[in-house]
């Protein structure tokens, strides 16, 4: 299989910007002259010095603060922030504060922590990494540790985002009065703070809500209640549950079930996932045997399955029904990246050291009297994205594009697939995809930023009117939105977001100032 | 023709009782292997003590203790199924919770625990079958003179009182509750995630109750043993006695088979009761319509609609819940017209009892905020300020005032004797501690059985939201109305309630207390947003009120 670049259409060069997707094809324009705005989205930047906090918190406490906290009170922080092997460490490093024997005898127990972890992280290697590492292992974003937004999350039904700065605080945007007036109240931009608050790896709004955000970070999870009528810029800790479990840290995936009633957390370090009824802040875990943690959950669009990941070669798919899984092993180590249909009857995913992406494809469940999951024994490749060196549009330079895979993106009428890669890459590969009887995927356009900057996440805004709106975050801290305007085909799930975009496209196609008043809809009124 | 309440029982009910109460008798060799390894580990002597063990297990007596111990268990597991309930019963005081121990099936039912934890400690000193087993033992060694064996007796007596504690934890501490899961999980998946919580919260109950005993038996142990010891004529042996501090205190042996006994008992009988629990709250299908004429009064519909016996109806709804969300052809069933006539039958039958369910509780928590804005507290001076500006800020100092308050400030009042003293009575701590009100309990009952209305909203809801697709005769578009109207009002009633008694705090006790009324607050926004979710701004065309319409914008701006 060669790879899918030989048949893209050629890159934007050195010096442009892809501005949008008009008639098939990505426009570009000179990055000099071009608007980075987009009408009615919130100009996001961020500063990428501001923010960054001190890159290493153990070593910048240690030089800093000053050391007059009394022995009991440093081990004991050290144990909260640490656990054990960080509270021996600490009673090691202050010898002479403490009796001979107890820094003795901690130096005895550190060793023998150590050497356990390192025989249990010779099964896993995982384990025996540091939460930082492991959060930057698993996170969804290329360079966690670098990037300007460690998180970044779209809201699923109305015009909100937030996203995590390296500060670890959460900003959340709703301002898009231009697009929908009834939002014209809400020119505040909270900002979301915790003292738990740290590593944040993961965000997810609640779907069937209006406010509610999920953070997964070092040591547990925090469920914001973003009041949306409220004035105040700095909501406070009376407004966050804190969802905490025993070993179940760092959180780096958060799956609301698309009802809104439940919440999935994995860590890669627990064997269980833990699904949440929030509001009584109480937990049921689900633990199979096998792959040493849960790195990533990704739940189907209609509710029906839940795809797992874990550190090892296994992913698991989970029917929603009973709770039972079907079990697959990759060759190629951890996945990293999944992402579903919308009709929750395909998975596509890609595995950390191929640059391949595969489809897994699922059968409509016929008796329902068993709990079936009906996931085909072997995953299809679809695409190779090996890396690849290509001609510029301008004809000026190659490039180097493709390698491995970091993160995948598809849109919700699943006609649109965003990809970016781990290695060192200035563009996102997007994709044409159609959802007839199979998949057909084929090669739509790079998309590509100022000069310099990388990809570093992207996502697609959920509810987009005018086909699908591609949000990338630039590791300069600029969070780019790339309009792809296009009508969806017919074979698309029909839904009245859905209903209503194909008219609003027709008028826009059109150009006319008429509105549509009339559609017929589903035998909604027809009694 | 059969009810469906007792067809239910006898078909369904009876078999998963039978196999629970078959599971958890399975279980009590293994727990008694363990029990006796426990009761014979010697740290010192380990290989010495593992021999011990391994003879023991082998040993006829063992055999024949653990089917006793299978049959006195059986009949306790039989004879405990009717403690049961699925509605939480929630005292507001301590004083109430002893009151609801001195009912009379409680009494007949502490009774029952206590002979056979009798029995079982009596059991358990056969098993471990050395210094502790027999009434009497010899005063010396090779004499004819025969002591009273007071450890025995000890670890009797706290097998009974062990039984009595049970009650204690299965009526109190809600064992007695069944509570039905989030996720509908394999059983073998929630047995082996309930059994360490079990084991833990065993532990934890039988350190809490030892203490009581160890002050119990030092006040009035000797009363036992000497009535033992005057009715068979024994002696008192050498070694100290147990009602001495120095006999009991320092008896360290004693107190780690004393607490072995009481964690065995408390951990099979939790173990039982486990698997009642989760074997009767498995979901159960009933059919939506059926062809066979004495199933007629058997289908989802009457399951929705008994009363006799609560667990239908929760199993009705929870089966209703489960088939708006996971099952196609079900709600095909349900969405069909009548053949011949073409009415929807199913539809609206089962739309009427959602219905009329959220209506109920509609107007019981109407009827009670209604009651506390009459009885609340207007402080004199305010009273004129309060009439002229529309009694608005006379609702501004409820809203800031918790429940507790209120009940502080009704009877200041207007004190009438009587109440003086009971307030004064209530200031006294040690009364205080039987009399105070347990927070947020004061109008729980009111939403113990509020999963009912949880599963009917979520249904109609998600019900609502696959018609879209599914329904192709319009049924469903028919009653949208209703359901919208429905679902609102219940949702603002209940705010109103929340904002009145001070409820809207995020802070919930984790410690056993079923707080139905946020499940059901949360539950309520959700299918709101999951109705507008799917129909989007049409839902303004429907003939709805003017205040559920103004509601209804608020969701449909994303503003709740």
């Amino acid at each position: 299989m060669a790879s899918v670049f030989l048949n893209f259409p050629l890159p934007p060069g050195p010096g442009k910007i892809t501005m949008c997707e008009e008639m098939g094809d990505f426009t570009s324009a000179s990055q000099d002259t071009a608007k980075l705005k987009l009408i009615g989205y919130p100009d996001i930047s961020v500063n990428k010095d501001s923010t960054r906090s001190l890159t290493q918190r153990e070593n910048a406490k240690s030089a800093f603060l000053p050391h007059d906290e009394t022995i009991n009170k440093r081990v004991y922080h050290a144990w909260l922030d640490m656990g054990l092997s960080g509270a021996l460490e600490e009673i090691v490093n202050s010898s002479s504060d403490v009796p001979n024997w107890m820094s003795f005898m901690s130096q005895k127990l550190l060793i023998l922590t150590r050497w356990t972890n390192s025989l249990h992280g010779s099964f896993f290697p995982h384990l025996a990494m540091s939460n930082e590492e492991i959060v930057a292992k698993f996170s969804g974003v290329n360079n966690w540790c670098t990037s300007p937004v460690k998180a970044f999350c779209w809201h699923p039904h109305t015009l909100k985002l937030s996203y995590c700065l390296q500060d670890d605080t959460v900003r959340v945007h709703a301002n898009f009065a231009d697009l929908v007036p009834s939002l014209k109240h809400n020119e505040l931009v909270p900002v979301l703070k915790h003292k738990l608050q740290k590593n944040v790896a993961c965000m997810a709004w609640q779907p069937n809500s209006s406010s509610i955000l999920g953070v997964g970070c070092q040591s547990c999870i925090l469920v914001w209640h973003i009041e949306p009528t409220s004035l105040a810029t700095r909501p406070s800790s009376s407004s966050v549950q804190v969802l905490q479990q025993g070993n179940h840290s760092p959180v780096t995936s958060l799956a609301w079930s698309p009802d809104g009633r439940i919440l999935m957390s994995s860590s890669p370090v627990d064997t269980a996932m833990l699904a949440w009824d929030v509001t009584l802040e109480t937990c049921t875990p689900l633990r199979r045997f096998g792959g040493g943690g849960v790195s990533l959950l990704s739940w189907s669009p209609d509710g029906s399955k839940l795809f797992s990941a874990t550190p090892s070669n296994v992913f698991r798919v989970w029917e929603s029904r009973t709770w039972s899984c079907e079990k697959w092993s990759t060759s190629t180590g951890t996945c990293k990246t999944a992402c579903w249909s919308p009709n929750g009857n395909i998975l596509l995913f890609a595995t950390e050291n191929q640059p391949i992406i595969y489809s897994l494809s699922f059968s409509e469940v016929c008796d329902e009297t068993k709990s079936v999951i009906g996931g085909s024994q072997t995953a299809v490749a679809c695409i190779d994205l090996s890396q690849t060196e290509i001609q510029t549009a301008d004809g000026t330079s190659n490039v180097k594009v493709g390698g491995c895979i970091q993160l995948m993106a598809w849109d919700t009428s699943g006609e649109r697939l965003a990809v970016i890669f781990q290695d060192r890459c200035d563009y996102v590969a997007v994709f044409r995809t159609r959802l007839n009887l199979v998949l057909e995927i084929s090669p739509c356009g790079f998309v590509k930023g100022v000069d310099g900057e990388i990809p570093e996440f992207v996502q697609f805004q959920p509810n987009y009117s005018k086909g699908a709106l591609l949000t990338v975050v630039w590791s300069s801290g600029r969070i780019g939105y790339i309009p792809m305007y296009f009508v969806p085909s017919s074979s698309s799930p029909l839904s009245s977001s859905r209903l209503e975009n194909v008219a609003t496209l027709h008028q826009y196609q059109l150009g006319t100032s008429s509105t549509i008043h009339s559609y017929n809809h589903n035998g909604m009124y027809n009694n | 023709m059969e009810t469906i309440d007792k067809w239910f029982y006898r078909e369904v009910m009876q078999w998963r009782t039978g196999a629970a109460v078959a599971w958890s008798v399975l279980v009590l060799p293994v727990t008694c292997m363990i029990y006796v390894f426990m009761s014979t580990l010697n740290i010192l002597y380990p290989v010495q003590s593992l021999g011990e063990f391994l003879s023991r297990c082998f040993s006829w007596s063992f055999i024949s203790c653990v089917i006793l111990l299978m049959v006195v268990n059986t009949a306790f597991f039989v004879y405990s199924k009717s403690t049961f309930t699925v509605i939480a019963n929630v005292s507001i005081t301590r004083f109430s919770q002893l009151i609801l121990l001195l009912k009379a099936p409680v009494i007949l039912y502490s009774s029952v625990c206590n002979v056979c934890g009798i029995i079982i400690g009596w059991i358990c000193t056969c098993l471990i079958n050395s210094q502790y087993n027999g009434l009497s033992v010899p005063c010396a060694e090779n004499s004819d003179v025969y002591c009273v064996n007071e450890h025995h007796i000890f670890l009797v007596l706290y097998g009974g009182y062990t039984g009595l504690m049970y009650v204690v934890y299965h009526y109190i501490g809600q064992n007695n509750v069944l509570q039905f899961p989030t996720l509908q999980q394999a059983k073998f998946f929630r047995v082996r995630r309930s059994i360490n919580q079990a084991a833990i919260s065993s532990i934890l109950h039988v350190f809490w109750q030892i203490k009581f005993f160890y002050i119990l038996y030092f006040v009035f142990g000797g009363i036992p043993r000497d009535f033992i010891a005057d009715t068979l004529s024994l002696k008192y042996g050498p070694g100290a006695r147990l009602d001495t501090l120095y006999g009991l205190l320092l008896n360290f042996g004693l107190f780690w088979q004393t607490l072995l006994v009481g964690f065995f008992i408390q951990f099979s009988w939790s173990i039982g009761s486990l698997l009642y629990k989760i074997y009767n709250t498995e979901y159960y299908e009933f059919p939506i319509a059926t062809m066979f004429e004495n199933f007629k009064n058997k289908c989802l519909v009457d399951a929705l609609t008994c009363t006799k016996l609560p667990i239908v109806q929760a199993l009705g709804f929870l089966d209703l819940n489960i088939l708006s969300k996971h099952s196609f052809t079900r709600r095909k069933e349900l969405f069909c017209l009548s053949q011949p006539g073409g009415h929807p039958h199913n539809w609206n039958k089962i739309l009427s009892v959602c219905i009329s369910v959220i209506q109920e509780l509609n107007d019981t928590v109407q009827e009670v905020n209604w009651k506390i804005l009459a009885n609340a507290p207007i402080r004199q001076h305010n009273i004129d300020k309060s009439v002229m500006n529309g009694s608005s800020s006379g609702l501004k100092q409820r809203l800031s005032s918790s429940e507790d308050s209120n009940v502080k400030s009704m009877t200041s009042n207007n004190p009438s004797v009587k109440e003086k003293i009971v307030t004064g009575l209530k200031k006294r701590s040690f009364l205080s501690f039987f009399f105070a009100d347990t927070p947020d309990d004061t109008h729980k009952n009111m939403f113990a059985s509020a999963y009912i209305q949880i599963w009917a909203v979520e249904a109609l809801s998600t019900l609502v939201s696959a018609s879209y697709n599914e329904d192709s005769f319009g049924i469903v578009q028919m009653s949208l109305g209703d359901i919208i109207v429905v679902i609102l009002n219940l949702q603002e009633n209940i705010d109103k309630h929340f904002k009145l008694t001070g409820g809207v705090t995020r802070r919930i006790q984790k410690d056993n207390d079923i707080s139905l009324k946020y499940s059901l607050q949360t539950s309520l926004k959700t299918s709101i947003y999951n109705i507008v979710n799917t129909f989007g701004r049409h839902l303004l065309e429907i003939d709805l009120p003017v205040e559920t319409e103004k509601k209804l914008r608020y969701f449909l701006d994303y503003r709740e």
